[in-house]
């Protein structure tokens, strides 16, 4: 069975891309941009990771991590230059965009081997 | 005080026919130690007087210039009488040399007919000797005055001679000492200091007080030639005087300086009044230095100039420190705006590393289409990718207001909503991000003449205090508005307010100066509305505060079209 990746980005193109580029026989990737809906899809859902933008309308991403379920591996895509969450237990990594893929895709194999 | 036998002798070198009873009376008045000064030159001329047998008898100084004698004592029918101050022209004084007597026995009001006095007087013969000093430099004159036509003038003048020669020395330490003088009157006149040699002293004494002047000073012929300079002049250009004396400016400046300074004399003596101008020259170390010269004309008794003066200060140091000032005047400009790309650094580098992580993304998707010969994905992303990269050289653009010396920025016209956009392009992911709506009101298709990146970091500057400010509001809203200016149709408002309820009065007074500042010291340099009001002010505009409705306005007031000198830089 597949594993559900969750991106958040009020960029549609960004969600778009990253759909489009981590979509695989062993993912499937979920994009929202908005935060809401992304929040409620998450905690009703099994999701392997959320991967999620900082600065998005009315909130940040550290506040959205506050909001979901125990247990959710949650990073933090930003284009943020001097943004330091390491201290947050709500937040997994931090990811500094613009990203390779393949970087993306070794922090996802990772998951694999740790869960 | 005086020593007689030596008078003595000298009076016995004198031969005169009959003169011993004068010298005897002479002999006694000298003996007589009571009397001093001008008593005893007073009793000397009675005795004169009466053995002369002259209506009126003179002892008097001649004055700086030798133009003028002023009587220390005058005698009328051998009693003391007001003393007078005489121009010598045109009397019978002016005839007068130092190896003769001068003897007029009668006819001296014909000889004299412009000498009204002599008239006045009912004067017919005259006589007059000089009195010298040892060096046979002339001090004063010795004269007598008769009503009838002079008898036995030869003895008379002999005796005259003599007498000149035996009151010399008392004569001159009298005007040595300044006594015919008052006090009053040497205050009057301090240049009259009595001395023998007027001239030379009255130049010595204007020498040394140009020469100690701490300014240039020079004066020049009609012709341009330098009359005198003082050894400030000197200074500088490291000239001698003799170097400078005779020449014209030409001859001693450059091209380009002298013109100027001859036309600036040319002027003064065309105009006849004293002038002010700054001037420049080049001193002996090839360096600048900034006069500022006072001109006068020297203006002869007919009422022409005849010559210029000048006094020059030295005003390099302050042309300096003005200098230096408007350096790091125009160097805290460019600070202030590096300090305010601080600030928006962070939401800038988010703006477009969004941007790059689309184009990185969409290529690496390309690839893999390419691969799959799916052309339809592949220009759906090569289109994403050109977009982005629009985007991103749009905020670059933005950046230009931070990013360089925007002061020799070109007049251009341009439209009210251009500039808005120019601004809100850089702060767009701010306001997104502040949730913070952008309302633009009035007609903004107005055009202005504005140095546009200038007039867009105002823009900035006021929206970033905005975006500061609405940080603690529930309402966030920036409005901006542009209108004609309802007081004049040549004026431009352009109206930025937003949804704070207005700055309080305390840091109203204040915000317009410079390092003024409400924001903590790493948010702000608090040089924002100072430098924005200044670059309003080079436009011929103004920025003002406002409270507009209860809310937060400024109010950017700028001309339509700038005057001539501005508006050539469009061309």
């Amino acid at each position: 069975m597949k594993k559900t990746v969750v991106i958040i980005d009020d960029e549609i193109h960004i969600v778009e891309v990253m759909v489009a580029l981590f979509e695989s026989e062993e993912y499937e990737l979920i994009g929202f941009h908005n935060a809401d809906e992304a929040v409620s899809y998450v905690n009703t859902h099994e999701v392997a990771a959320v991967f999620c933008d900082y600065r998005m309308p009315g909130i940040t991403g550290l506040e959205l991590s506050k909001c979901f379920k125990p247990g959710v591996r949650f990073f933090i895509i930003s284009g943020d230059l001097e943004l330091d969450l390491s201290s947050e237990n709500t937040v997994f990594a931090t990811i500094q965009k613009p990203f390779e893929v393949e970087d993306l895709l070794s922090v996802l194999e990772g998951l694999k081997h740790a869960s | 005080m005086r020593n007689v036998c030596e008078m003595g002798g000298k009076v016995a070198a004198i031969k005169i026919r009959d003169g011993t009873e004068l010298l005897v009376e002479l002999g006694r008045s000298l003996q007589n130690q009571d009397e001093k000064g001008l008593e005893s030159l007073t009793s000397q001329l009675k005795i004169l007087s009466r053995f002369i047998g002259s209506d009126y008898c003179c002892i008097a100084e001649l004055l700086p210039g030798s133009k003028t004698v002023r009587s220390l004592v005058f005698l009328k029918d051998g009693e003391v009488s007001e003393n007078q101050e005489v121009l010598l022209k045109d009397t019978p004084c002016e005839t007068l040399t130092p190896e003769e007597v001068c003897q007029i026995p009668s006819g001296v009001q014909q000889q004299f007919s412009k000498d009204s006095r002599l008239v006045q007087m009912g004067i017919e013969g005259y006589l007059g000797a000089v009195i010298l000093v040892e060096k046979g430099v002339p001090i004063g004159v010795l004269s007598a005055l008769y009503k009838h036509p002079i008898k036995a003038p030869d003895e008379k003048a002999q005796i005259l001679k003599v007498f000149s020669k035996l009151i010399e020395e008392e004569f001159s330490l009298l005007v040595k000492h300044g006594l015919p003088c008052s006090l009053a009157e040497q205050a009057k006149c301090p240049l009259n200091t009595k001395h023998p040699s007027e001239d030379i002293l009255w130049r010595n004494f204007l020498e040394s007080t140009l020469d100690n002047m701490p300014a240039i000073f020079y004066a020049k012929s009609k012709d341009g030639r330098f009359i005198h300079v003082n050894q400030e002049f000197l200074k500088p250009f490291r000239f001698e005087r003799e170097e400078v004396i005779g020449k014209t400016n030409h001859e001693i400046f450059p091209v380009e300086v002298a013109d100027l300074f001859r036309k600036t004399d040319l002027e003064t003596m065309k105009q006849k009044t004293a002038t002010v101008t700054e001037e420049v020259a080049i001193d002996h170390d090839g360096d600048k230095r900034f006069y500022r010269s006072y001109k006068f004309p020297y203006i002869d008794e007919n009422g022409e100039a005849y010559a210029t003066g000048g006094i020059s200060i030295d005003i390099t140091s302050a042309k300096r420190a003005e200098e230096a000032l408007e350096v790091e005047r125009s160097k805290s400009m460019q600070n202030a705006k590096l300090a305010s790309l601080g600030e928006l650094a962070a939401g800038v580098a988010h703006e477009i590393n969004n941007p790059l992580t689309i184009i990185l993304g969409s290529a690496q998707l390309m690839k893999r289409y390419i691969q799959s010969g799916d052309n339809k994905a592949i220009l759906k992303n090569s289109e994403v990718i050109i977009e982005t990269v629009r985007r991103i050289s749009k905020i670059v653009m933005g950046l230009r207001v931070y990013a360089r010396d925007s002061s020799k920025e070109k007049f251009e016209i341009r439209t009210a909503h251009h500039l808005v956009q120019l601004s809100t392009d850089l702060l767009g992911e701010y306001f997104r991000h502040s949730g913070i709506e952008i309302k633009l009101r009035g007609n903004l298709n107005l055009e202005l003449e504005v140095r546009p990146v200038n007039i867009s970091q105002v823009i900035v500057n006021l929206l970033t205090n905005s975006l500061h400010a609405l940080e603690r509001f529930e309402e966030r809203w920036i409005q901006i508005e542009c209108v004609e200016d309802p007081g004049d149709s040549q004026f431009v408002q352009l109206i930025v307010s937003d949804s704070g309820n207005g700055i309080p009065e305390k840091v109203v007074e204040k915000m317009f100066d410079p390092f003024f500042t409400t924001k903590p010291s790493y948010q702000g340099t608090g040089l924002g509305l100072s430098v924005s009001s200044s670059i309003l002010r080079e436009h011929g505009g103004e920025l003002k505060y406002q409270l507009l409705n209860g809310h937060t306005g400024f109010i950017l007031r700028l001309p339509k079209r700038q005057r001539k000198e501005n508006s050539q830089e469009v061309a």
